[in-house]
């Protein structure tokens, strides 16, 4: 996703205004001019300052005549098998975060795997051993070597 | 199926009742031959820290006697709420267990957190340590009456101390002690810094004027002739450091503080499994391997069963009320 | 303060003992493995380690800590090279020249140089360790927060020299570096910012998972949506021949450039509380300055990679300085050493060179060992890492993302890791899409919690005036670099600015 460097400066301009009012919450020490407060105002002033100068450039540019979209997609990113890559690799994430917990690292991580490896026209075959064995090392080498405590899910009853 | 089924409160509480039935039936299956899979223990400060090397050497006894891998995992961060409130929420079925330090008789007066100590069930206190009050060597006070004269007479906020974050333990330590004295909670001021190895270097480069920090944290300095313990805030002197006098022989205040460390699980631990453990956590601090480790650190060995470590928790929750409501650190 | 012969004849008998050696290996192999997977660091392959540790006696559980600690610093430059994946933070540094160079078929002069390198500034390191540790040390006690603020602000302005095309974008870029190391429970006041009362975000933007996400998942985004299906070939060409063919006239071009990065690394090493990573930063933009080719640097040029590998290695030795004389930690590798010392009865100190100096030399020796079998067993890591280039990109993206996702669990030990990656991955995707640098986030991430603590300590201090920032004589010296820098910097741009305009006058 790419955004035009005006579109950009707008939002840092916006992300600066956010830092300032929330950091105008934050006590100060007792007796002290500054506080937790002030490195997240002066970066917010320094967020709006540069979004002001952004928008100024892609102005100068377009009085040149140079012109870019606000918002304009990758190439690969207009076409399905690029939207499907972002799609499960974030599916991929999500699975460890939302279903790992209740069901266990190594389903999410293999069924995870396979679908990547199929939507990228990988071999079946090579696509079902690369996955359980990409699962299984993981797994040994952090949940079994370095005692990450991985979810177990099904594998609970066996230990 | 014909008969359409409506939820009514009392059949919802009943269905709760028949799943809670469920599933405690299991659970006292399986406290008979409790640990039947691995613990998991979590310590919420980082790795190489004094609390990490507690936790593990803890684990590893733990062990050893319950016959099951005991995994320490640090879960750090936010001055130790993220790691406690990981061991509040965990399942109350013995297999996550965690050290529970002095932090969480502070985080809830901050405002930082819900969190007390009457959500976890003591299961033994293994460690205390008082701080010591530490000036460097060429500081030209040799004794803790010569540093109190010397803060007495000093304008307030022209003394400087150092050595844990704003509002943390060694800080409210400092205050009490300000106050025993009669003086201002602020009259020395509190340089906040990340931990007590950089208190200890800016005391020796000159940036600040005391530390009080507990001993295992000064030993280094101490032994390079670089800094000096003043005094100690213990009811008596300790048998490593018999030199040391406490606050109170010499006069010097009448407070006493001390950091603490035990091993709790989360609220509503089965009393069979909370038994096992705190018996074994008994054996483990008469274990003279433990006891010498803690030794070769400077960590103090106390060892307290479930009843008196829940005093002990409460009690601090209390002092620490007091201390920090005087630093002004009480919010919300 | 030189030893007899007897005591370092006990201490190569120490040494040279089978099981020592046997240690010192695997060890070096379990280092290797650390540091080649993004995600798993040198701190972490030491705290593994500790708990085996506790079973061994005092020489072989040193080396065990030492050697792996030294190799996973060099092992991070391996996916750095192949995947422009840093392993470690340390090679962040330079992991676009590495990469830039592999992709230009220099594989193998890109990692050969690390090795040897990473070798020779591991061997300064522990030169300057066994010469001047007291010294140094002493040198390390003047640093009060006056002292690290001017150097975190130094290490700041080494932006200026790392960024280069747009330097308006690579402000913005370290600014939300910046931003990012305020997230979490700041320890000055003890109050939460920008945590949107979550518990886990009290803890902050832990640093390895935000550089997981940045670096690595951005790079896996960007790979997969590119495969589009039909493209499957590697960036980086496979590359065989012998793995240091060409290293030696890398090294004799820049000598200068190997001793100045590890006389800066052993430097910041012996100061508590920055490492190998801030050593890395700084020599590399050291090196840009004074380089007679600034121009090149990013874009696959060896000179920067001769100086960050150099410093990061002989930081890891430098960081022993405070900790073996004054038991303060130089960073967290040696905050768990100090622990492990204690317990096997060899405290820190300036005693421990009277009480046990077999021992101590025992340690210095093996650091000599394990910057030496740095050279055969990187060059094994590399045989055994380069046919990952053979493996197709749509193979081999995926099985990356397994290691990345488990390796930011592994960080915090909990999912918060995972989306903390998550996060920043979409964020750097959409930075670098959008011609913003990641690099300078890096920076901003690492130094901005010191910078902003040293700077409100010092004020806590001095009561709020400015004035004591310049009263110690170090802190002083420091000050004035860092201000002249930037008369400098905007003397410099004044210059071509005009220059340009004069230049656009006579067009005209």
């Amino acid at each position: 996703m790419q955004l035009s460097d005006a579109l950009s400066g707008a939002l840092f301009i916006l992300l600066g205004l956010f830092m300032i009012w929330t950091a105008s919450g934050f006590p100060a020490f007792s007796g002290q001019p500054y506080g937790a407060s002030l490195l997240p105002t002066l970066l917010g002033c320094g967020f709006i300052i540069a979004g002001v100068l952004l928008g100024l450039r892609e102005l100068t540019w377009r009085r040149a005549g140079v012109r870019h979209a606000m918002i304009s997609l990758l190439p690969p990113l207009r076409q399905v098998a690029g939207i499907g890559s972002v799609i499960l690799i974030f599916a991929a994430i999500l699975g460890q975060i939302l279903v790992a917990p209740h069901v266990g690292y190594m389903p999410v991580s293999v069924i995870s795997l396979l679908a990547i490896f199929l939507w990228h026209e990988v071999r079946p075959l090579t696509a079902i051993i690369a996955a359980i064995c990409t699962t299984l090392f993981c797994w040994w080498a952090f949940a079994v070597l370095l005692r990450v405590p991985l979810p177990r899910g099904f594998i609970e009853g066996f230990f | 199926m014909t008969t359409s089924f409506k939820p009514t409160r009392r059949g919802v509480i009943a269905g709760a009742a028949a799943l809670a039935a469920a599933g405690t039936a299991p659970m006292r299956a399986f406290a008979q031959d409790y640990p039947s899979r691995p613990i998991t223990m979590i310590v919420p400060w980082g790795a190489g820290g004094g609390t990490d090397a507690c936790g593990r050497v803890i684990a590893s006894l733990l062990e050893r006697r319950l016959g099951q891998p005991v995994n320490v995992v640090n879960r750090t961060g936010g001055s130790g709420v993220v790691g406690h409130s990981a061991i509040a929420t965990s399942a109350p079925d013995g297999y996550t267990l965690g050290v529970v330090t002095v932090e969480i008789a502070m985080m809830h007066h901050q405002g930082l957190t819900e969190l007390t100590s009457t959500d976890f069930t003591p299961l033994g206190l293994m460690n205390a340590d008082a701080p010591a009050i530490t000036v460097r060597a060429d500081s030209g006070w040799s004794t803790i009456g010569e540093l109190v004269e010397a803060i007495k007479a000093s304008a307030p906020g022209e003394m400087k101390a150092t050595g844990t974050g704003q509002g943390g333990i060694w800080h409210l330590a400092l205050v009490g002690w300000l106050q025993a004295l009669g003086l201002e909670p602020n009259h020395v001021t509190w340089v906040p810094s990340e931990g007590a190895a950089p208190g200890m270097q800016d005391l020796i480069a000159g940036g600040v004027d005391l530390v009080p920090v507990s001993l295992g944290e000064t030993k280094a300095m101490v032994d390079a002739g670089r800094a000096v313990n003043l005094a100690i805030m213990a009811e008596e002197r300790l048998g490593t450091h018999p030199d040391v006098p406490t606050l109170m022989e010499s006069d010097a205040g009448d407070f006493l503080i001390a950091v603490w460390r035990g091993i709790c699980g989360p609220k509503d631990l089965p009393a069979d499994v909370a038994d096992k453990l705190s018996a074994a956590l008994a054996e483990i601090a008469a274990d003279p391997e433990y006891t010498e480790f803690m030794a070769s650190r400077s960590f103090g060995v106390i060892h307290q069963p479930p009843a008196e470590h829940a005093a002990t928790m409460a009690a601090t929750d209390e002092t620490m009320g007091v201390a920090m409501r005087a630093a002004g650190l009480v919010q919300g | 303060m030189l030893p007899s012969l007897d005591v370092l004849g006990q201490a190569f008998l120490l040494v040279m003992d089978p099981q020592v050696l046997l240690v010192v290996l695997f060890a070096g192999a379990f280092g290797m493995f650390m540091g080649a997977m993004p995600g798993l660091t040198a701190t972490m392959a030491v705290a593994l380690l500790v708990p085996l540790t506790f079973f061994m006696d005092p020489i072989p559980a040193l080396a065990a800590i030492v050697t792996a600690s030294g190799m996973a610093i060099f092992a991070g430059d391996i996916p750095g090279a192949m995947l422009r994946i840093p392993g470690t933070p340390a090679s962040a540094a330079y992991v676009e020249d590495s990469y830039r160079l592999s992709v230009a078929g220099k594989l193998n002069l890109s990692l050969g140089t690390n090795i040897i390198v990473s070798c020779i500034g591991g061997l300064f390191g522990v030169t300057v360790l066994i010469l001047g540790a007291p010294v140094l040390a002493e040198f390390a006690l003047l640093f009060t927060s006056f002292e690290y603020f001017w150097l975190a602000a130094l290490g700041l302005s080494c932006a200026i020299f790392i960024a280069s095309t747009d330097p308006l974008k690579a402000a913005v870029a370290l600014m939300i570096g910046l931003a990012l190391a305020t997230v979490g429970l700041d320890p000055t006041s003890g109050v939460p910012r920008f945590t949107f009362g979550q518990i886990d975000m009290l803890s902050g933007i832990e640093f390895i998972p935000a550089m997981i996400g940045l670096f690595a998942l951005a790079e896996i985004l960007r790979g997969m949506i590119r495969l589009g299906g039909q493209e499957t070939h590697q960036d980086v060409p496979p590359t065989s021949g012998p793995l240091f063919k060409g290293v030696g006239g890398v090294i004799w071009t820049y000598p200068k450039n190997i001793l100045r990065g590890s006389t800066l690394g052993t430097l910041i090493g012996a100061l508590p509380g920055a490492g190998a990573d801030i050593a890395a930063w700084m020599s590399y933009a050291v090196s840009k300055r004074f380089s007679k080719t600034p121009e090149k640097y990013g874009k696959g040029h060896v000179e920067g990679l001769v100086d960050a590998s150099a410093a990061n290695n002989s930081a890891v030795a430098g960081s022993w300085i405070p900790a073996l004389v004054f038991g303060i930690p130089g960073d967290s590798i040696t905050a768990i050493v100090i622990g492990v010392l204690y317990m096997k009865g060899m405290n820190p100190g300036p005693t421990v060179f009277l009480m046990n100096p077999q021992l101590i030399y025992a340690v210095f020796m093996i650091f000599i060992l394990a910057a030496l079998v740095m050279v055969p067993l990187g060059w094994a890591a590399v045989k055994v890492a380069r046919p990952v280039l053979r493996v197709p990109r749509r193979v081999l993206l995926p099985i990356v993302l397994s290691l990345c996702i488990v390796g930011a669990f592994a960080m915090t030990n909990s999912v918060y890791g995972i989306i903390l990656m998550a996060a920043m991955g979409i964020l750097g995707w959409v930075l670098e899409e959008n011609g913003f640098p990641v690099a300078p986030i890096i920076l901003g991430l690492v130094l901005g919690g010191m910078f902003e603590r040293m700077f409100l300590t010092s004020m806590i201090k001095s009561d709020g005036s400015f004035l004591e920032f310049f009263e110690r004589p170090v802190a002083a010296g420091l000050g004035v670099a860092v201000l002249l820098l930037w008369a400098w910097t905007l003397f410099k741009g004044i210059q071509s600015m005009r220059a340009r305009a004069a230049a656009r006058k006579n067009a005209a």
